[in-house]
């Protein structure tokens, strides 16, 4: 017979039934230990007294009076989740890639010894020089158009996928 | 075992604005709810305002919601989180005073052969009812959520925010606790007569 007592975890285990390996153990000390099968009682019974009910009653107009103080409150909006933000940013960027690779980069350089001049030649004709750079930039009317383009796919993407608005939902301490 | 609903219908329905699909939410988590709140708050005129306070949150949150969890383990951690704050707001310590946490009572007699049911059904029901408004509020919302709605330690952790080992921990610490006051309480003969 063994002699070490079952321990009140081990009882607790086995009444759980998280420990089947060592269940036929603790059943064999039981059957012989006068100490530990009453261990075990006292544990059954307070399981039982556990498992009776004693949530509080809540009132039959429970329900109809949250009901009544939840349609006096705003509508509740989901919110966008981080996958379709960048799902977004995702299409943008293809967007603008897409821009570079149809009408090439001469243009970014175009303005960019456009804005070099104007830094240099800051005490005159700084306005005739901003004139002369924007005018200097390749086809202007094509990058409108592609930025045109880049938010409508932007807003089509959003509409497609989110199908949810941008508004927030009060922040709460959860 | 019976396939819990997940409420996509009517979370989606009361995101596009048909309120009255939240009664079903309602009505199919009071008693969780209501569970929650009746084990970790003591004063009865605070409970049903409460009770309605975390029905209250879980509609203006329910955008938030990705079902990542069970519908009933979210609003099981509001209802945990809206209690949290009543305690705080109140001073209440959540795992009590711990100086009687190791009261033991080894002086147990033998087991009686049978015991009677409807003695325990009822006078140890009331006296069980008692001990548990003594235990530490967090002990109380374990027991509860782990005996009654039958969570997983996993799904407690979840609730509670509380690593897996330190719910099991507080589980069996209340537990044998209330074991060892009852013991201590009443001999082995009252409860067994």
């Amino acid at each position: 017979m063994s002699v070490e007592h079952i321990s009140d975890d081990q009882i607790q285990d086995y009444l759980d039934g998280r420990d089947s390996q060592r269940d036929i153990a603790l059943i064999h000390h039981i059957r012989q230990c006068d100490e530990c099968r009453a261990k075990l009682h006292h544990y059954k019974m307070l399981y039982r007294g556990l498992e009776q009910s004693t949530e509080i009653e809540l009132s039959e107009k429970f329900t109809a009076n949250t009901m009544k103080a939840i349609r006096v409150l705003p509508e509740p909006v989901a919110r966008r989740s981080w996958g379709t933000l960048l799902a977004g940013v995702g299409a943008l960027v293809a967007m603008i890639a897409a821009t570079f690779y149809f009408m090439g980069t001469t243009w970014i350089l175009n303005s960019a010894e456009s804005v070099r001049q104007v830094a240099s030649h800051s005490h005159a004709g700084l306005v005739d020089l901003l004139l002369q750079g924007i005018g200097r930039i390749q086809d202007g009317a094509t990058i409108l158009a592609a930025v045109a383009v880049i938010l409508a796919a932007t807003a089509l993407l959003d509409k497609a996928i989110g199908k949810t608005k941008f508004k927030r939902i009060s922040p709460l301490s959860l | 075992m019976a396939v819990q609903p997940d409420y996509r219908q009517e979370i989606a329905a009361v995101l596009e604005g048909t309120v009255n699909a939240f009664e079903v939410i309602v009505n199919d988590h009071k008693r969780l709810v209501a569970s929650i709140v009746g084990r970790m708050v003591r004063l009865d005129q605070d409970r049903e305002d409460i009770c309605q306070d975390v029905f209250v949150k879980v509609y203006q949150s329910l955008g938030r919601f990705k079902f990542g969890a069970k519908l009933s383990t979210w609003i099981a951690r509001i209802a945990y989180n809206t209690c949290l704050n009543h305690l705080e707001k109140h001073q209440v310590p959540l795992l009590g005073d711990s100086a009687n946490e190791d009261e033991t009572c080894d002086s147990f007699a033998d087991e009686k052969s049978s015991v009677d049911r409807q003695f325990e059904e009822s006078e140890l029901g009331k006296i069980l009812i008692e001990e548990i408004a003594s235990l530490p509020a967090q002990y109380r919302v374990i027991v509860t959520l782990y005996h009654l709605e039958e969570m997983s330690y996993g799904e407690i952790a979840d609730v509670t925010c509380l690593p897996d080992g330190t719910v099991k921990s507080h589980l069996f610490r209340a537990r044998k606790l209330l074991k060892d006051r009852l013991m201590a309480k009443y001999s082995q003969e009252d409860l067994c007569r």
